[in-house]
């Protein structure tokens, strides 16, 4: 049987060191400010969808009842508002993972094939952004 | 008697880097069966990283991102995603973490830690090519807590079983 030698030696190899705490604060800290801004971004009550960058509605989650998304004239999902909450349904991207979990849950619900986001805000009306006007001014 | 052994060890390294490369490839096409830990297409859970790590201990960087680039490119050409999103964000993923672990592994830190810093920029590389090159908003940061989180019980899952695999290959005297 050939025998190998490592570009690390195994004698060496350790899963702890004593310099792994600064790896291991950092990430703890990380975790805490992502995970506190992610529970603060679902406490909004307007729901923002944005397509490709771009706001295109803003709902209540008042509102309940299916809300259709569309961009340019093409279907992309439909919109559950329910119980204060709101999940995307019968969406047109191939995997269909944006179906899954609710807004509150995750904090955002994405659908990258579509480049759709959808995400919860915490002032607002709400609002669609028609697709034949390019600039709305106050 | 040397230029045997070169030889030897150069077929070794071949056959250890298409090995662990193939077990890179089906790890990857079975996570991609299995629901993502968060519900957007191209996150995955990243177990296929252990052997991206294994590599990295046995054979070095230049080796463990070829594997990476190789796994990307024929996991999504089975799994029919070839040039999709997911692609894209897995590819930018792997090669980054691939990297990151490389630097650290130099600088002499444990395992565990490595193998969770590489989960973290994966993470963190996945979160930017999607919100720059397809949802073109930083709000998918928002989902940051649950990767970052999950990353680090995936990493240090992955630092365990690299361990364990490469303790077992020196037990069966593959490795010296």
């Amino acid at each position: 049987m050939p025998h190998f030698i490592m570009s690390v030696e195994l004698n060496e190899l350790k899963l702890f060191r004593k310099r792994d705490w600064i790896v291991y604060l950092l990430l703890f800290v990380l975790i805490g400010v992502t995970v506190y801004t992610g529970m603060a971004a679902s406490k909004g009550t307007i729901v923002r969808v944005s397509v490709n960058g771009q706001m295109r509605y803003r709902f209540s989650l008042d509102q309940e009842g299916q809300h259709v998304i569309e961009c340019n004239g093409k279907k992309l999902m439909e919109l559950l508002i329910a119980d204060s909450d709101a999940k995307i349904i019968h969406s047109a991207c191939p995997l269909h993972l944006c179906e899954r979990g609710t807004l509150k849950q995750s904090g955002a619900l994405v659908c990258v094939p579509q480049k759709v986001i959808i995400v919860l805000e915490q002032n607002g009306e709400a609002v669609e952004i028609s697709d034949e006007y390019d600039l709305i001014t106050g | 008697m040397v230029e045997e052994k070169k030889s030897l060890s150069a077929t070794a390294r071949l056959t250890f880097l298409s090995a662990l490369t193939a077990l890179a490839i089906s790890i990857g096409v079975i996570e991609s069966l299995v629901p993502p830990p968060v519900p957007v297409a191209g996150f995955k859970w990243g177990f296929s990283n252990s052997v991206m790590l294994m590599i990295l201990l046995l054979l070095g960087r230049k080796e463990a991102l070829t594997a990476a680039w190789v796994k990307v490119m024929v996991a999504s050409l089975i799994t029919g995603r070839f040039l999709s999103p997911s692609f894209f964000l897995g590819l930018g993923g792997s090669l980054s973490s691939v990297y990151l672990m490389s630097i650290l592994m130099k600088r002499k830190f444990g395992l565990i830690a490595v193998s969770v810093c590489g989960s973290f920029i994966s993470n963190l590389v996945q979160l930017l090519l999607a919100a720059s090159l397809f949802v073109g908003s930083v709000k998918i940061f928002y989902l940051a807590g649950y990767l970052i989180s999950i990353g680090a019980f995936t990493g240090l899952l992955n630092a365990i079983i690299a361990y364990g695999g490469l303790k077992w290959l020196k037990t069966i005297g593959m490795l010296s």
